[in-house]
């Protein structure tokens, strides 16, 4: 038998307490090791949905470039076709078909209309928001 | 055959700092993963604290965490986790509860939510799946093993969620009941942000409960009985006396 | 357990907000994203094709309304995140506040940049 201390843990031994919780671990949802398909589907969503604010308030700001006239615009225009924005519109149109096809599925499953086909339709979501995501995504690269 | 498999386990005494410790064990890959855990008590380490009772998924007491996800040792053989001849197994308790010591945890914060339930432990349970309902009557699904509070990404985040096992119990509370104000008072237990409406439909619970009792599929259905609550209220459509939510309310023959 | 937690009975009804307002966002972006960029080519109008679409007010009220629905959704999903943390009541109900000046602010900011720009389309 060998013995190792916990690298994380060592300061915080559990006191034996009785009735009360340990500490929550605020960033524990996030982790993705060992889960089923539905927790990754949660922790996906999550996380998007956070993207997804931080984007709407940039795409806020950029939009006010509008208002100052053809020039600006058009000058954001020709940098928002760089390959590196392509590539980040890429993950954008991802985030947002990942985030509404299975915010559609949680919303059917999690008001109880479709509690029983939950399993069905996260695959279906997967291969819609796949489909979806490969033609978006081309089209972004040719257009 | 036997397979030689690699141990670690989480160890949790009282002052003491977390540790792992490591042992080696001999075991034929088909025996169960509470048997590795008695193997070690009784070989090489006495002080190894666990907790078991029936050895058959009957009393929920012994559910650890096994390389990462919540089991019953009793039930899942060391082949399907382990994986390989050499592998390597990790214990330790199950999560979002208090740990007691090693691998037992204090089952505290589920029984306070069964409480709030009414208990409805030996309470005549779901039929079992794709059995007829009359042919196998078990009783209560659930068996308070708290792998589904130890899985739930919310519980882990906030201590105040109800979880899944107890929010599954008030279902069953509410499903045996015809009394309509009994059942008006269960869902005003659960309409709550720190009842139905804190879940976030990860599903991991249904996913991992070894018993059957699907408790996220509980907490949508309950979700539904309160949305439609919520919808006759704001149109002003009265309770009926017995509200029946679209369930079956005939009390179950004893 | 919940007692001593704020009550908010309406929680069933931030669950159908949540739900309604999101199944109108995806039609809501379906159309703002081929209008807006799969049906010109480059993938994005220039200031004169913006301004020649601007010019309808049936655009401009979809886009009032996308505005508005847009920040409910999020930031009823941000607070349904802090609130995942259990935190204390008075932290809720600042929490509550914030979002709630948050949205105000951030419609308010959508508004006059639509109307300015709507402005500008019908002067263009
Ligand atoms: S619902 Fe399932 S996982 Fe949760 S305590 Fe009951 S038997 Fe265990």
């Amino acid at each position: 038998m060998a013995s190792t201390q916990h690298p994380s843990n060592s300061s915080k031994a559990y006191p034996g307490h009785v009735g009360s919780r340990p500490r929550q671990q605020m960033l524990r949802w996030v982790d993705p090791r060992h889960k089923s398909a539905g927790y990754l589907g949660f922790i996906f969503n999550r996380v998007a949905g956070i993207g997804l604010v931080l984007y709407l308030y940039m795409h806020l700001i950029v939009l006010s470039t509008l208002t100052r006239g053809p020039e600006a615009w058009d000058g954001f225009v020709a940098f928002a076709k760089s390959p590196l924005i392509l590539a980040m519109d890429i993950v954008l149109l991802a985030g947002l078909l990942g985030h509404g096809l299975n915010g559609l599925r949680v919303a059917l499953v999690g008001s109880g209309i479709a509690v029983k086909q939950q399993r069905t339709l996260l695959n279906g979501v997967l291969v819609l928001a796949g489909v979806l995501l490969l033609i978006g995504g081309a089209l972004i690269l040719v257009l | 055959m036997s397979w030689t498999i690699n141990v670690t386990i989480e160890r949790h005494i009282v002052a003491r700092p977390v540790t792992t410790d490591r042992y080696t064990v001999e075991i034929e890959p088909h025996r169960n993963i509470l048997d590795v855990i008695e193997k070690i008590w009784a070989e090489q380490d006495r002080t190894l604290t666990f907790r078991h009772g029936c050895h058959h998924a009957s009393c929920g007491s012994c559910a650890i965490v096994a390389n990462g996800r919540e089991v019953l040792p009793c039930i899942v053989h060391v082949e399907d986790t382990v994986k390989k001849d050499g592998g390597t197994l990790a214990l330790g308790p199950l999560r979002n509860f208090p740990v007691i010591a090693d691998l037992v945890v204090d089952m505290e914060p589920l029984f306070a939510v069964m409480e709030k339930a009414g208990m409805p432990i030996v309470g005549p349970a779901d039929p079992l799946p794709g059995q007829p309902e009359d042919d196998y009557n078990a009783f209560e699904n659930c068996i308070e093993c708290g792998i589904c509070m130890s899985a739930c990404p919310v519980v882990a985040t906030d201590s105040e969620y109800m979880g899944p096992a107890g929010l599954a119990a008030v279902y069953q509370s509410i499903n045996h009941t015809a009394d309509a104000s009994e059942r008006s008072r269960l869902l005003d237990m659960v309409d709550t942000p720190s009842g139905i409406w804190r879940c976030h439909v990860a599903y991991e619970c249904s996913e991992l409960c070894p018993s059957n009792v699907d408790p996220a599929g509980k907490i949508m259905t309950l979700r539904r009985m309160a949305t439609f609550r919520r919808i006759r209220r704001l149109l002003g459509i009265k309770e009926k006396k017995e509200a029946t939510h679209g369930i079956d309310t005939t009390p179950v023959k004893q | 357990m919940q007692q001593q937690r704020e009550r908010y009975p309406d929680d069933s009804m931030r669950w159908i907000g949540q739900s309604i307002s999101g199944v109108l966002l995806i039609v809501l972006l379906a159309i703002h994203m081929i209008a807006q960029h799969y049906m010109v080519e480059g993938g994005l109008r220039d200031y004169e094709q913006v301004m020649v679409w601007l010019r309808s007010p049936w655009v401009l009220a979809m886009e009032i309304i996308f505005l508005g629905v847009v920040t409910y959704h999020a930031l009823l999903g941000a607070r349904s995140i802090a609130y995942d943390f259990g935190l204390p009541l008075a932290v809720q109900k600042n929490v509550n506040r914030i979002l709630l000046a948050i949205g105000v602010v951030t419609f308010g900011y959508g508004l006059w940049l639509i109307l300015t720009i709507y402005q500008q389309a019908l002067q263009f």
